[in-house]
């Protein structure tokens, strides 16, 4: 691989770890968990579902 | 990228692994299974996002890693999949802390089986997107 093809990737390979270092800091903070969720933590948790059933990454190839 | 990607995964198992103990008064079964549903939700996000991001890449080289993300994002009760199980499995665990029953329990852990299975087929996968 060429420098011009690692340069080309700079930025996918920024966006694919920036996605896993926000995916193992919710994990630690889903692991920290010692009490049950407030209706606060429940309702934002729902907030999350419903908002992420309308990102693109959640929406099946057109057919 | 499937160094990182294989880092990140065992990073995340680790940290799962290490889960800390509910605290005294507090519900074990409720504390775990909200950890479950994060967790699972968390890593279908993250998955999805990865072969979203090589979607075509992906549907041509791993097909089966591109099947299964498209079942994930399958509308299921007008929601993609992946939601609908952990919703549904949240409408359980709801149930359940309104009547702490050992039957409840036994349909919350049920339901929990089903967020664990496509929690482990996830991770599966995404340890071949590479």
């Amino acid at each position: 691989m060429g420098i011009a093809e690692i340069i080309a990737l700079a930025p996918s390979i920024i966006k694919l770890g920036s996605s896993a270092y926000e995916w193992i800091a919710n994990i630690r903070a889903a692991a920290r968990q010692q009490d049950e969720w407030s209706d606060e933590l429940e309702a934002a948790f729902q907030a999350k579902l419903d908002d992420a059933g309308k990102q693109a990454h959640w929406q099946q190839d057109p057919k | 990228m499937k160094f990182l990607l294989r880092l990140s995964l065992c990073l995340a198992l680790f940290f799962q692994a290490g889960c800390k103990t509910p605290n005294a008064g507090q519900d074990v079964a409720v504390v775990r299974a909200e950890q479950t549903l994060s967790i699972a939700f968390d890593t279908f996000d993250a998955f999805l996002k990865m072969e979203h991001q090589y979607r075509k890449e992906t549907a041509e080289r791993m097909p089966e890693v591109h099947k299964f993300a498209e079942w994930l994002r399958e509308p299921v009760d007008g929601k993609p999949r992946g939601i609908s199980i952990i919703e549904s499995a949240n409408k359980v665990k709801t149930a359940y802390k309104a009547n702490r029953s050992p039957e409840s329990k036994v349909t919350l852990i049920s339901a929990l089986a089903a967020v664990e299975s496509a929690l482990s087929e996830t991770q599966k996968h995404l340890t071949r997107i590479k």
